[in-house]
């Protein structure tokens, strides 16, 4: 019995001290507070040695805790996806939500490794192809890689195959200034998901593009009128061409740059 | 006495020994994250569904096999059974062989029932959403399934080799499922500290450490080849699969036969 009671007190002491002490010490100090993101060897042993169940996790968490309506971690979905995709490269849903999320959010660059990765290991699938060729047109205005990629989705594709080629056509052209066709498969795209979630990101994604493509359609409207170059996105409004500048639900904004409108990028280190 | 009857009572021991309760487990488990994954993916809900449930089986499987050559074994030299086990007309040679095709022929009964099951599962998942790239729960599927039993077998007759000179029984499961981790992920994170600068400190020596356990250990995340089932392509079989399932097998030859000749050797006390 005598024991009995040194340790119920021994026991309240503890706690009462315990009371005491917390909050006023941390053990480690805080400097990185961005979520963490495992690389991708360690993760290969943190899950028995099966870098396929590694990825299929990483990805799910990133596409869970990854996105709220309307914004996304950057940061941390472009390292968690880039290593999911380093683990299986062949993951669908990575590099579906990865050129969904990253690329029209505005940091396109940081998907650019995880859609050429999917190019390789899906060697047979003409989408990672078409969206990086897209993108790079879209984009960079890169119009020589855009258009060895929409070719690389022409010969991959069992149904699309021309209208791929019309798009690698008419780039190599430069005459492509109609986004709209891609536009609509992206459209097309997104309804085929079944993430209820991800549909409404992708919605105001869509958005987004709609609102650069009416500042391009402006443009050439007042290139068409007065015979000259647009020199100052204002001159859209002096001349009433458009009421108000399209709002960016992403609220990233759009640039005006040499002569054209493109989406902002985000800086992202 | 031959070696069916020492098969035949070793069975009865396992049945005694309650270990169905623990496949029971798994099929449960399996399921439950088959299903629960499949949930998780926006575009290829069939494709995650087989891959966890694959990766699930692939790490309890061996975990149990451990387990009964624990059961059989180990405990056989801790409770002093062989006292009576051994005075039976059979060979030491005849009794630990017998032994260990008894887990070997459990490990497969409990693969198949385990890959019927989710093969079911996922067609059922398949119907719900069509996706580009299908499963393929076929001839492919049935491959990923042998692969994986060599990779348990070889497990099996590691976990039988620490049994005949472990002083306790826990080191056999622990040491199982030790040698399952380095076995299974040495190759993987040799081919993915290309994409990780900075991980470790002295690269070139950390390799050529990793580069050795190939000489040690078999690869046996070499005979993962579920990404046939998972994207229906036979290409993603490595070219020289003969050579790896021969090294494997070489593998359970070598330590199946070390074991036996330890165990004509053991000296009980």
């Amino acid at each position: 019995m005598k024991w009995l009671g040194i340790a119920a007190v021994a026991l309240l002491a503890f706690i009462l001290n315990a009371n005491w002490t917390k909050g006023r010490w941390q053990n480690v100090a805080v400097v990185f507070a961005d979520r963490v993101v495992v690389s991708a060897p360690v993760q290969v042993v943190l899950y028995g040695g099966d870098r396929f169940l590694a990825a299929d996790v990483e990805a799910i968490r990133a596409s869970v805790t990854g996105m709220d309506i309307g914004t996304v971690n950057l940061g941390y979905l472009s390292r968690a996806q880039n290593v999911a995709s380093e683990l299986n490269p062949c993951h669908e849903d990575n590099y579906y939500t990865a050129n969904a999320l990253l690329t029209l959010a505005g940091a396109d660059r940081q998907a650019v490794g995880i859609l050429e990765r999917a190019i390789s290991c899906r060697f047979w699938d003409e989408m990672p192809p078409f969206y990086l060729g897209f993108n790079q047109h879209f984009f960079h205005g890169n119009y020589a890689d855009a258009q060895r990629n929409l070719q690389l989705a022409a010969s991959r594709s069992t149904i699309r195959t021309t209208s791929f080629t019309k798009l690698a056509i008419m780039i190599k052209a430069e005459s492509f200034k109609n986004e709209r066709m891609a536009l609509e498969f992206l459209t097309e795209e997104k309804d085929k998901t079944r993430d209820a979630k991800l549909r409404a990101l992708l919605e105001v994604r869509a958005d987004r593009i709609k609102g650069l493509l009416r500042l391009r359609d402006a443009q050439a409207i007042y290139e068409a009128r007065f015979g000259k170059k647009l020199e100052n996105p204002g001159q859209l409004m002096e001349n009433g061409i458009i009421q108000a500048f399209p709002i960016d639900p992403m609220k990233i904004g759009y640039r005006f740059k040499n002569g054209e409108f493109h989406l902002n990028e985000l800086a992202m280190q | 006495m031959s070696v069916f009857a020492v098969i035949s009572n070793s069975f009865r021991l396992t049945v005694r020994g309650r270990y169905l309760y623990f496949v029971f487990a798994i099929l449960v488990f399996m399921a439950g994250a088959t299903l629960m994954a499949a949930a998780f993916s926006a575009r290829q809900p069939a494709t995650v569904a087989l891959d966890v449930g694959i990766s699930v089986f692939r790490f309890c499987i061996p975990i149990f096999a451990a387990v009964v050559v624990q059961g059989l074994v180990a405990h056989e030299f801790e409770r002093r059974y062989f006292l009576a086990s051994m005075t039976y007309p059979h060979s030491r040679t005849v009794w630990l062989v017998g032994r260990y095709l008894t887990v070997i022929l459990l490990v497969a009964a409990v693969l198949l029932v385990h890959a019927l099951i989710l093969r079911e599962l996922v067609e059922m998942i398949g119907r719900g959403y069509s996706q580009a790239t299908k499963t393929a729960l076929g001839q492919q599927y049935w491959w990923v399934v042998g692969f994986a039993f060599v990779d348990f077998v070889v497990i099996t007759s590691v976990a039988l080799l620490i049994a005949v000179f472990a002083t306790t029984p826990g080191l056999v499961v622990f040491g199982a499922i030790g040698f399952l981790l380095i076995a299974r992920s040495y190759s993987s994170i040799l081919a993915l500290l290309d994409g990780a600068t900075g991980l470790v400190t002295n690269e070139k020596t950390y390799r050529e450490g990793i580069g050795l356990l190939h000489y040690l250990v078999p690869d046996l995340g070499a005979l993962d080849i579920r990404a046939t089932a998972l994207y229906g392509r036979m290409d993603f079989l490595p070219a020289i699969w003969p050579q790896q399932v021969t090294g494997a097998l070489l593998y359970i030859l070598a330590t199946t036969a070390l074991a036996i000749w330890l165990f004509q050797r053991k000296r009980f006390v």
